[in-house]
């Protein structure tokens, strides 16, 4: 009898346990919005503009962004989603134009106060770390020959990991998230190991500030697809901490 | 009351009773407080992060709020519509007029332009991703560097001055720096543009090899796209690689 009461105390702890980590984590996109919105006295939020008020003030802050990156020396990128469009640019000039294929997002971003959606995409974001299923700079080493006989030898490997399946995401600051994926999955195993290092990238997250018993932090997310060659030129030609304008 | 005791005499008589007891009850403890948590999940939660505001229907934010002219919203749309032109006008000013020159590294293309008009778009080959080891004393990358640049000078049948690494990666004494076999003609072609830091664009022996990643940092263009880009690209006219 004593044992199957601390069995049944051990399972009801456990319930509350779980009840409060589910309710916990249920939170997060809760506190997101809170975050962004809590600076902001205005009223309205995003959902409540007019489409056609609403279309201008994205394409004024998609625009101040975009200039505002111009200012710096070095490559940035520009994501509009409200055209499908990601442009690859230097100080204003076009290098790269790709078409969105398809486009994936948070669900929290029209919750966002009208001045706080503003102030949060009117800025440009910058690459804290990214992800990538090849690397961004493959050398290839080469030991120099002691004599002309040996400079005749087979000289290089090529780099084989032009053709592989590409996939990559940006954490940006202002917590937002940005992940990239060619339109074809060509190789299954490669797309499954990348979508397990993305969730189990968030479990971690989750779980440090779930087992302190706070609320995590919940990253806003946009996922596109664009044609593989094109994923591959700008992941290859962003620098590490490039600049990102996003509009959606 | 008949019942509890009917229920609390077979509870204490049958273990079989028992043992099932406990298990409906964990179930239904379980699923009391997953329905408590459904309720705060969807109910409470999204209710409490506006107090209560995103509850309420639609038609009753708009009888609650002022209601704003038309007019009004019209003349604020023309004004916001002025601010995006603007803008639009200021960005299009950061496209140079004069004629540039796009390089891609990755897909080794390269593009010509004049303001955004593409005049020609071609292959090139740009820097291999190698790096030479010399022992542990020395260590030359052989890659394309990216960013924006200026031809800082054109020339004609260009001679090439070996720099050290030509004689490394061929297993070859370094010679003295102005030696006679570090002079190469024909090598680069018939023009070659500098970029700096000893990195140019010209042309190549190896037309075979263009569209691939061969190069030890300079861009190699196929002879008739290099004329044309020697032509279009004064001094000074920006380059653009990525």
């Amino acid at each position: 009898m004593k044992s199957k009461v601390v069995i049944i105390v051990m399972l009801s702890l456990l319930v509350v346990i779980s009840v409060t980590f589910i309710v916990l984590a249920a939170m997060s996109p809760i506190r997101a919005i809170k975050l962004v919105n809590e600076n902001y006295p205005d009223t309205s939020f995003v959902e409540d503009i007019s489409p056609e008020q609403l279309k201008l003030e994205k394409e004024e802050i998609y625009l101040r962004a975009r200039l505002k990156m111009a200012e710096a020396d070095s490559a940035c990128l520009s994501i509009n989603l409200v055209d499908s469009t990601i442009v690859m640019e230097i100080q204003g000039v076009k290098l790269i134009e790709a078409r969105i294929q398809k486009i994936y997002s948070s669900k929290i971003f029209p919750r966002y106060k009208k001045q706080a959606f503003y102030e949060y995409f009117s800025k440009p974001f910058v690459i804290d770390s990214d992800y990538c299923t090849i690397p961004k700079e493959f050398f290839n080493i080469k030991y120099a020959p002691q004599d002309t006989i040996a400079a005749q030898a087979p000289k290089t490997m090529p780099d084989t990991t032009l053709k592989d399946p590409f996939y990559f995401t940006l954490y940006l600051d202002r917590w937002l998230m940005v992940d990239i994926r060619q339109t074809d999955t060509l190789r299954p195993l490669i797309y499954k190991d990348y979508n397990r290092h993305i969730r189990n990238e968030k479990i971690s997250k989750m779980w440090s500030y779930l087992y302190k018993f706070e609320v995590p932090v919940y990253d806003p997310w946009i996922r596109i697809e664009i044609p593989h060659n094109d994923a591959r030129s700008i992941y290859k030609a962003l620098p590490h901490h490039a600049q990102v304008a996003v509009i959606l | 009351m008949k019942l509890l005791t009917k229920f609390s005499e077979r509870f204490h008589s049958s273990k079989k009773f028992r043992t099932w007891s406990y298990i409906l009850g964990s179930v239904s403890a379980i699923g009391l407080l997953m329905a408590f948590v459904a309720l705060i999940v969807f109910i409470v939660l999204p209710a409490a992060y506006n107090g209560g505001a995103r509850l309420m229907p639609a038609y009753i934010k708009a009888t609650n709020s002022l209601s704003i002219d038309d007019t009004i919203v019209s003349s604020l749309m023309v004004k916001q519509s002025k601010v995006v032109a603007n803008l639009e006008k200021q960005f299009n000013k950061l496209t140079p007029k004069a004629n540039y020159l796009v390089i891609n590294t990755t897909e080794n293309k390269f593009f010509l332009y004049s303001n955004k008009e593409l005049l020609r778009a071609g292959i090139c080959s740009t820097g291999s991703y190698t790096l030479l080891v010399q022992g542990d004393k020395k260590k030359w990358e052989f890659k394309t560097p990216k960013g924006i640049f200026k031809i800082r000078e054109r020339k004609t049948e260009p001679v090439w001055k070996k720099p050290d690494w030509a004689f490394v990666e061929e297993g070859l004494p370094i010679p003295s720096p102005n030696h006679p076999s570090r002079f190469e003609y024909g090598t680069l072609g018939d023009y070659a543009l500098s970029l700096g830091d000893g990195y140019m664009i010209h042309g190549t022996l190896y037309q075979r090899f263009l569209g691939m990643p061969v190069t030890h940092g300079c861009i190699r263009l196929g002879d008739d796209d290099l004329e044309a880009v020697f032509k279009a690209m004064p001094s000074g006219a920006k380059v653009y690689i990525y």
